[in-house]
């Protein structure tokens, strides 16, 4: 195998990224690395050099990149006009696949970005609730909203349950609004819950957290424990969402939310998610259904726009063909299976973390139930820079 | 650890984020192939 030299494309274009651009990145990842084509599961850097794709765009590409039936299908609609604001027939399709899909969704409301969808979700449960707090689990990524960047990734932990900004410029009020509790831990959740039910809106988590997979029975304790109290559940299956399975990680873990919100896959490579749920929830953001003070406003330029929505409807058709997830899935094993004999062979203390279609390595032989584990694994390998639950995306 | 290990990886022409392999659909054994050898040069390295 030839080693390919440390990459170093274009030096002017890396140049003038870092006069126009802070970081000199669009602040995903470093600035030596410009990428100029993707084809299938390969992609090419500006420099001419050939990939693996395990980046997959963060996560969209996951029928790979520039899939010849998604190619024709935009081509086909961009002539037709890029975005209309209104209806468009495509979208309309789209919506009415995902409630086919995804167990929770009795209907669908489009939106750009998951950061949108997380936002707009937790939004809908204080619509639904009448009230304000939220509940999310420690190193849970639910986008970059001033609610969501709350103990995302916390160097130094406080006391469950006080939120820990993650980023400058949140005003120091919203972490009043945000209850943290460890991701695993049912104990705790319950109890937080019970202390806080008069004020919680809504529990969101990601059912299988970045890297961390639920352990047995921790959905369903929550589902429980949300349920007795008439709180929603929201599941951000942003990444999630078509992935683990064609109804999501819902679907693969068997537990039904009241609200989830996709990303990501959904919109075929292009800006589209969507936040889905139980018609009574999702009532709220009608405005001929709901009195004024129950009505959720919500608008967006490029909401379901029909490019977006035929891309995300024409992966979904190739995804629900026979034996899609099974060739995932076999792939994923393959390769997690080959890494963990690997780490072995070389006796690297570390672990491959994850499920079949998304998966990493952590540098510890200790067990990872939550965040806090992670940072174990972090101590003990100083240099790097690299946490599970420490990268978005 | 994990940093290094990536920049070796990118080096061998695996791309992917700084915490996480998205599998595909589109991945082949070609693919799967050239990347266990990836791994074993690079765990070599470490």
């Amino acid at each position: 195998m030839s080693v390919q030299t440390v990459i170093d494309p274009t030096p002017g274009l890396v140049e003038e990224a870092k006069r126009v651009l802070p970081g000199g990145s669009f602040g995903n990842m470093p600035a030596e690395v410009i990428l100029r084509e993707g084809k299938g599961g390969r992609i090419w850097d500006e420099a001419g050099r050939e990939y693996v794709d395990f980046l997959l765009g963060s996560g969209p590409m996951f029928i790979g990149h520039a899939h010849p039936e998604v190619t024709a299908a935009i081509q086909e609609q961009v002539p037709l006009g890029t975005t209309y604001f209104g209806n468009n027939r495509h979208g309309i399709a789209l919506a009415k696949a995902i409630c086919e899909a995804v167990p929770c969704a009795d209907q669908v409301r489009f939106v750009c970005s998951g950061t949108e969808a997380d936002l707009y979700a937790m939004r809908a449960a204080r619509a639904y609730r009448k009230r304000d707090k939220i509940l999310k689990f420690e190193g849970g990524y639910h986008g970059m909203s001033d609610y969501a960047l709350m103990s995302l990734a916390p160097k130094n932990p406080g006391n469950f349950p006080r939120a820990i900004p993650d980023s400058a410029g949140i005003p120091k009020s919203v972490a009043d609004e945000m209850l943290v509790a460890a991701f695993n831990d049912l104990e705790m959740v319950e109890s937080l819950i019970r202390e806080h039910k008069d004020e919680l809106a809504g529990v969101i988590v990601e059912p299988f957290q970045r890297l961390i997979p639920p352990q047995p029975g921790f959905l369903q304790g929550l589902r429980r424990i949300t349920q007795e109290h008439g709180i929603p559940l929201i599941f951000d299956e942003v990444v999630t969402g078509f992935r683990f399975a064609y109804g999501g990680a819902q679907e693969y873990y068997g537990v039904t939310p009241d609200i989830c919100t996709l990303g990501k896959i959904v919109g075929g490579g292009f800006a589209l998610a969507a936040i889905c749920g139980r018609a009574d929830i999702m009532a709220h953001f009608d405005r001929l259904a709901m009195a004024d003070e129950d009505f959720l406003f919500q608008v967006g330029t490029l909401s379901g726009n029909p490019v977006a929505s035929i891309a995300g409807l024409v992966t979904l058709e190739v995804l629900k063909r026979p034996g899609a997830y099974e060739q995932v899935f076999k792939t994923g094993r393959t390769l997690m299976s080959a890494l963990s004999d690997l780490l072995k062979k070389h006796g690297v203390k570390a672990q491959v973390i994850g499920e079949p279609p998304l998966f990493d390595i952590l540098f510890t032989d200790q067990p990872i139930k939550d965040y806090r584990d992670t940072l174990k694994a972090e101590r003990r390998w100083p240099r790097s820079s690299t946490s599970c639950c420490a990268s978005a995306g | 650890m994990a940093t290094k290990f990536n920049k070796l990886l990118r080096e061998r022409g695996l791309m992917k984020g700084e915490s996480k392999y998205y599998v595909s659909l589109a991945h082949t054994q070609a693919d799967i192939d050239q990347t266990i050898g990836a791994w074993g040069e690079a765990l070599k390295l470490l």
